[in-house]
């Protein structure tokens, strides 16, 4: 038997102890979806990097060993409230911990009082029609997602009613200190009614400063309505041996408005991946991304966006800045159908490689099937600016202050485009740090 | 070769190269506190490269001489470090910086410099202070201290960008490599109003130009014929008019 089937039987063989105690199981059509989906997974395996869609992420960790989750819901996880992250805003938040809903840990009172919050594990188990139309036929298109969909532990369910607009941000916090190899599989929902609008912010961190190879596999379905709005903000710090895939399906109705952004900064392996099907006439989705790689680390943004009705429109920016030996990759693919016409779609990505060895790699796909559309894209990868830097020298900057004046302007024009101001400073100072411990290393 | 003055700038036997091609070929110079020198010469004669190795551009390999600035040896300093010393190049071409404000940029580069110098960081109220009344007198709207650094500045606002950096870093020897160049009448007073202004008993100024048009302005105390690496020949202020009249082969 070669290793490849050694770790996928690792897998179902997990499943099929835990499979009675994973919650929904008390739920035929919860019991059948995790069954389908692990016999997917254990038919395609992971997928590989010939597989196009996959080709610039390191999978490697993954065909090597498995990665079990090896959490109970029960077990103490050492975490204590002294040790989470600060906060900078206001507002609910939702923490998770080695990918389960922690309670205690968390900070509800804050939620507002239109907004439902339900962690899935409860859902599965205690309201199973709420959650069935969102997982019911989704069961994945990889075997990531597979898997996901067949050990799916917990997650956030959210749902705001037509016309709901809590003022302040709901932030999901993830946390991992489980030992090496674990794993955590979160599903979550997000569903806003029409004309509701939501500040939704994702932080997956890593508390444990061990850098253990934790594996966290987040899916997340999100529906924005017929004029509604949906800020998605995430921030990406996980530890240097951790890996995260981060999968989001999102459909947006007609004159809704999905917006991404998301900070990279951190991972042996990070992939985000957005798959956007804009419905709606009018519709849009505004993604931007900014990846912060270090030597060793794979770091990918893939995007699909589909234009299915008239007059959608889509605007992607993604920047990456990438230390020696580091590598980032942006794929992004815009579909545009017959039918849409008067789509606007536009996508750039640019790199800025400050070191030997550095890769970045951008692979920009435009399908139109329309013929009155305007469609862009653009792509750059170069070094900092010698003349720039120079003309920083003669003017009295040192060589390392003129560095992160120029990379701190590469990556503050991306900045601009997020609305809400204490995040920008957030991300800022996420940068900053970034910028400071990457020369520790580069002058060790 | 200067006057009486305490010489500040002095350049011995500077020889230059870029690859295989020697472009300086024996510079000797010697500038005075309160002393403008100008010069001039046809395209290729090495100007800009002598602008360029004074402020630390790389890609030049010094093969001899040296170069010192009020007695410090600058051909062993860093760009930054000469820049500390109270050295400014005014650029040709002024590089744009997108993702930078003119006002951040400049308030960065002066802390550097009181850094260097070890002297204490100016407080945000009197640099803004201090900032606006310098480019008021460049008579630049206020709206150019918050664009990004040069980025889509006309020729003429470029050059005068740099004119307002020599004004709030107030160094004490400005090198000007054709800071006249693509400038119409207005604009070319404007910038000569600046030189002057900087101008002082503790101050130098070396211009390099191709046309007498800027010393109409800025009077110098010495012209100097450059050509083929070498400074062929030096006079005074006449020396420009003469250049203007009979073309630098028939003067050289």
């Amino acid at each position: 038997m070669n290793e490849k089937n050694q770790i996928l039987d690792a897998y179902d063989t997990a499943f099929h102890a835990a499979a009675a105690g994973l919650p929904g199981s008390g739920t035929d059509w919860a019991t059948s979806l995790r069954h389908d989906a692990m016999a997917g997974f254990r038919a395609s395996g992971f997928p590989t990097r010939r597989d196009e869609a996959w080709r610039y992420t390191n999978l490697t960790p993954l065909q090597k060993r498995p990665y079990l989750a090896a959490t109970s819901a029960n077990e103490i996880t050492g975490i204590e409230r002294a040790d989470l992250p600060r906060r900078d805003m206001d507002g609910a938040r939702i923490v998770m911990v080695n990918g389960r809903f922690d309670e205690t840990l968390s900070d509800l009172g804050p939620l507002d009082g239109s907004l439902t919050f339900m962690s899935l594990a409860r859902a599965l188990d205690e309201k199973p029609e709420l959650v069935e139309p969102y997982l019911v036929g989704e069961t994945g298109e990889d075997g990531i997602r597979r898997l996901n969909t067949a050990l799916m532990a917990d997650g956030s369910v959210i749902i705001l009613p037509a016309g709901a607009r809590p003022e302040l941000p709901l932030e999901i916090l993830y946390l991992n200190s489980a030992g090496e190899n674990a794993a955590a599989h979160i599903r979550n929902l997000v569903v806003l009614e029409a004309g509701a609008s939501l500040d939704l912010i994702e932080t997956c961190r890593d508390t444990s400063g061990n850098g253990s190879a934790f594996w966290s596999n987040i899916v997340s379905t999100m529906v924005v309505g017929e004029g509604a709005s949906l800020n998605h903000h995430q921030i990406q710090t996980i530890g240097s041996e951790a890996l995260l895939s981060a999968a989001a399906n999102v459909r947006v109705a007609e004159g809704g408005h999905y917006s991404n952004f998301v900070l990279t900064a951190g991972g042996l392996v990070t992939r985000n991946e957005i798959h956007i099907l804009l419905q709606g006439r009018d519709a849009q989705a505004t993604l931007d991304g900014l990846c912060l790689a270090r030597a060793g680390q794979s770091l990918a943004n893939v995007t699909i966006v589909e234009h299915q009705s008239p007059a959608a429109s889509s605007k992607q920016r993604y920047k990456s800045i990438l230390q020696a030996r580091a590598s980032a990759a942006f794929l992004g693919k815009v579909v545009v159908a017959r039918d849409a016409q008067h789509s606007e779609a536009h996508q750039a990505s640019d790199s800025l490689l400050l070191g030997e060895g550095a890769t970045a790699n951008a692979k920009p796909e435009l399908l139109i099937h329309a013929d009155d559309v305007k469609c862009s894209h653009g792509a750059t990868v170069g070094a900092l600016d010698k003349a720039a830097l120079f003309y920083l020298n003669s003017r009295g900057l040192d060589p390392a202050a003129a560095k992160e004046v120029l990379v701190t302007a590469f990556a503050e024009e991306i900045l601009e485009c997020i609305s809400l101001a204490p995040w920008r400073q957030i991300i800022r100072a996420e940068i900053a740090g970034w910028m400071r411990d990457g020369e520790k290393v580069s002058s060790q | 070769m200067s006057g009486n003055n305490k010489a500040m700038l002095v350049v011995k036997g500077l020889h230059a190269r870029v690859g295989d091609v020697e472009i300086l070929k024996g510079i000797d110079l010697e500038i005075g506190a309160g002393e403008t020198h100008a010069i001039m010469g046809p395209n290729g004669a090495g100007k800009s490269t002598l602008a360029n190795v004074l402020c630390g551009r790389p890609g030049y390999e010094i093969t001899a001489g040296e170069v010192s600035l009020n007695g410090k040896d600058l051909l062993a300093l860093a760009p930054h470090e000469r820049a500390g010393e109270g050295l400014f190049l005014g650029f040709q071409y002024p590089v744009e910086i997108p993702g930078v404000s003119n006002m951040n940029f400049l308030r960065t580069a002066l802390n550097s410099l009181k850094k260097y110098r070890g002297e204490e960081e100016m407080d945000a109220a009197s640099f803004l202070k201090m900032l606006r009344a310098a480019a008021a007198d460049l008579k630049m709207a206020p709206e150019m201290l918050k664009r990004a650094v040069n980025q889509d500045f006309s020729g003429g606002e470029k050059k005068r960008n740099e004119m307002l950096q020599m004004a709030v870093l107030d160094p004490i020897m400005a090198v000007l490599d054709e800071t006249d160049s693509g400038l119409d009448i207005d604009a070319l007073k404007i910038v000569a109003d600046g030189i002057n202004a900087f101008r002082g008993p503790e101050k130098a100024v070396l211009l390099i130009t191709h046309y007498q048009r800027l010393l109409d302005y800025v009077v110098p105390d010495q012209v100097h014929v450059m050509i083929d690496g070498r400074i062929v020949r030096s006079g005074d202020k006449e020396l420009a008019k003469e250049l203007e009249e009979k073309g630098y082969a028939e003067v050289a």
